[in-house]
């Protein structure tokens, strides 16, 4: 059994744990609820299998490296990440009620890196500037972090939809009264920004150390770096506001999306955007 | 007097406030943005076709074009910078009472007031109480234990540091910008490229604009460049020497991601190339018939002896249209304007391979390879490595430490001993919530440790 066929059939072990995470959260069935997270610890055990074999392969080829070299490969363990984190949420804290958001966005992910014609999913040998274990490092935590802001970001949707609707009467029937109560929500939208802001240092000091030792500059304001500062910067902000401050509610449920969205420019948009202006875009 | 000091006041004011911290966060993110749409280190020519005159002229104005490095920017990240040390400084002090704060005198009033807070009743007598409950917290907390009129006062605590340790964030922050100052003043970055078997002993800073010496020489003894099965590169590696006075100091491997240094200077493998060496031309002089064997050296003039032509390898094409590399060569010949053509190797017949009446054949020629380093002295790496660790270990302790106490008294009661206690934490309000409901737990459960193992 090849490794990518492992990984396309964890994505529609993603569609049904979303499936499963949306229809008990629609009709109030916990059984379901439950049923969602086996599947999707399921999953994420069987993609973390996925990623070894592909590990694996890569030695068989000849050319071994861990797979985290090329733009498939980080969208595999991005969407691992996010369900891995969004889990070890819910294993704490108790709230089944969110699944639905962390694993739609795994399987769209893992639906896109599987299926996409313009994603190139065969293991290639690595380059020279890439042998680097500062490179593997730098991956693990910068998507870790990206994981926490994107259910951080998951969360502050969650909150808006709940805090736009204050009503007191017939709370039972309305969708938003399933939504946890919106402490829980600026508590849990927290924990994950400080989880994500510190991968996120990790990920951005990694980075700069292996920068240095391939190419003797730990900066260089390219777009990539500059983005990830950005993004850096936007969090900086609301962990201020919020410590200092005092800002909860709202404005961080506003913070943590806007944050996601430098999150996602800094992944994607600047390798498909920005790439024709940039001579040295990698 | 008083006009002046109020006015250096508002503005200690304003650099005191976080208001201002997350003003600046917001426009240093919101302005990064435009340097990374506009590209950096542009021509002013690209940029007057891509934007036209007008936009062209306000990219020049504000800098944009190399923005990163403009003034307006490092006013930005200056007074970044201020903002920074002067909250921390004017916290600082507020955090070391708070620290100190607490050991006062106590009254079961003010404890009970706290948000945790819980009474327990031992049916031990008080000394063997304050014994038990020492011992028990002495594990997990430092305590200050105070004997006072008719009993015992305790203070207990954990995760003094977690309150410092946002300061040690700060000055992290600090010794990264300190650092990459460092860098800018006292270093600097070049290139050089080295043929096999060549040596260097100066570096060129900027795109050639200036020469540096490097104060001793690294010669590159071997190139070698191994690929795929794809095609694609697997290794680029330079085995290196440095020379001094023409003695051979050490040797050296150079890798990407594998840099070497000598002197505090730094070299990375970056690119490679090959050119043309030990070249031998024959030359034939159309007019007299006058023929001559010669070597010459890849891009550099020499004089063909026992005349005063002058005659220069200039370039090198491995494919010229088609017909095998050709040589680019100029020559100048007394009285004559200087002239020059591309001569192909492979057909000597060919009848263009001439200057002017010089016709020239390339006999042999070999080709080598020259390695590209880049050239980097920094200073400052060191500082920012250390603002690096600091930063990412005092954050840890910021975000996930919290500063947890416990205040205890202890009284004698008719048929043992009263407990008050009141608990307080910095953070993370749910967790000490659990940590406080069990500690109680365990206090009213010494009464039975001292029953069975006492």
């Amino acid at each position: 059994m090849s490794s990518s066929l492992v990984l396309s059939l964890v994505t529609f072990v993603y569609l049904l744990a979303a499936l499963a995470y949306g229809t008990g959260w629609l009709f109030r069935r916990s059984v379901l609820n439950r049923c969602a997270t086996w599947i999707s610890w399921l999953a994420v055990g069987l993609h973390g299998a996925g990623m070894l074999l592909r590990w694996v392969e890569s030695y068989r080829m000849g050319f071994g490296h861990a797979p985290l070299s090329n733009f498939y490969e980080s969208l595999i363990f991005g969407a691992w990440s996010v369900v891995l984190i969004y889990l070890l949420m819910e294993a704490r804290y108790g709230s089944r009620e969110l699944g639905v958001f962390p694993l739609s966005l795994a399987f769209l992910t893992m639906a896109y890196a599987s299926f996409s014609p313009n994603v190139e999913s065969k293991i290639q040998p690595l380059i020279p500037a890439l042998k680097s274990n500062w490179l593997i490092a730098h991956v693990i935590t910068c998507f870790l972090g990206y994981a926490g802001f994107a259910v951080a970001s998951g969360l502050g949707i969650l909150y808006l939809l709940k805090g736009s609707n204050q009503q007191p009467d017939n709370p039972g029937s309305d969708i938003r009264a399933r939504i946890p109560s919106i402490q829980t929500l600026d508590e849990l939208m927290y924990q994950n920004v400080v989880f994500g802001f510190l991968l996120l240092t990790v990920g951005i000091i990694t980075g700069a150390v292996w920068a240095n030792s391939a190419w003797g500059s730990y900066w260089s304001w390219d777009p990539k770096e500059t983005w990830s500062l950005i993004t850096w910067l936007v969090y900086a902000l609301m962990l201020h506001a919020r410590l200092v401050r005092g800002w909860h509610g709202r404005r961080i449920a506003w913070l943590s999306i806007i944050g996601f969205s430098c999150v996602i420019f800094t992944y994607l948009g600047v390798n498909f955007l920005l790439s024709g202006l940039h001579s040295y875009a990698r | 007097m008083d006009q002046k000091s109020t006015i250096f006041d508002r503005i200690y004011q304003v650099f005191a406030s976080v208001k201002l911290s997350l003003f600046l966060f917001g426009t240093l993110a919101a302005t990064s943005i435009v340097g990374t749409l506009i590209p950096q280190e542009s021509t002013v020519e690209q940029r007057l076709r891509e934007y036209g005159p007008k936009l062209s002229a306000m990219i020049e104005l504000l800098d944009l074009a190399d923005m990163y490095h403009s003034w307006w920017f490092k006013v930005l990240l200056g007074l970044l910078t201020v903002n920074l040390i002067v909250c921390s400084l004017r916290r600082l002090p507020q955090t070391l009472t708070l620290l100190r704060a607490g050991n006062q005198t106590m009254d079961p009033a003010r404890l009970e007031k706290m948000r945790h807070h819980g009474r327990i009743q031992l049916p031990v007598p008080l000394p063997e109480s304050q014994r038990l409950l020492a011992a028990r917290l002495g594990r997990r907390y430092s305590c200050q234990w105070q004997e006072r009129e008719g009993g015992w006062q305790a203070v207990a605590e954990k995760g003094r540091s977690s309150r410092l340790a946002v300061y040690f964030v700060h000055l992290g922050v600090l010794l990264i910008l300190g650092g990459a100052l460092v860098g800018s003043i006292f270093g600097f970055r070049g290139f050089v490229t080295i043929p096999e078997h060549g040596a260097a002993d100066r570096i060129f800073i900027g795109g050639k604009q200036q020469v540096l010496p490097l104060g001793f020489a690294i010669r590159c003894d071997k190139f070698t460049v191994d690929f795929y099965e794809t095609g694609a590169p697997r290794e680029f590696r330079s085995d290196v020497s440095i020379l001094e006075h023409g003695d051979m100091i050490q040797q050296a491997a150079i890798l990407v991601n594998d840099p070497f240094t000598y002197k505090g200077i730094t070299f990375y493998q970056a690119t490679y190339g090959s050119e043309p060496s030990n070249i031998i031309l024959q030359l034939k002089d159309l007019t007299t018939g006058a023929g001559r064997r010669l070597e010459v050296p890849f891009r550099e003039t020499i004089m063909i002896p026992g005349t005063k032509d002058r005659l220069v390898v200039m370039d090198y094409a491995e494919n010229m249209g088609n017909h095998g590399p050709a040589l680019f060569i100029a020559a100048a010949r007394e009285y004559q304007q200087p002239a020059s053509a591309w001569i192909l190797v492979k057909q000597p017949e060919f009848h263009g391979n001439r200057i002017g009446d010089l016709a020239i054949t390339v006999e042999s020629f070999q080709n080598s390879f020259y390695t590209g380093l880049q050239v980097k002295k920094d200073p400052g790496v060191w500082v920012i490595y250390a603002g690096f660790s600091l930063m990412l270990l005092s954050m840890l302790l910021a975000l996930y430490g919290s500063h947890r106490r416990l205040w205890l008294l202890l009284d004698h009661a008719s048929g043992g001993t009263k407990i008050i206690l009141g608990g307080h934490s910095s953070k993370h309000q749910a967790a000490f919530e659990r940590e406080f409901t069990t500690l109680t737990q365990e206090i009213a459960d010494l009464s039975a440790y001292r029953n069975t193992h006492v």
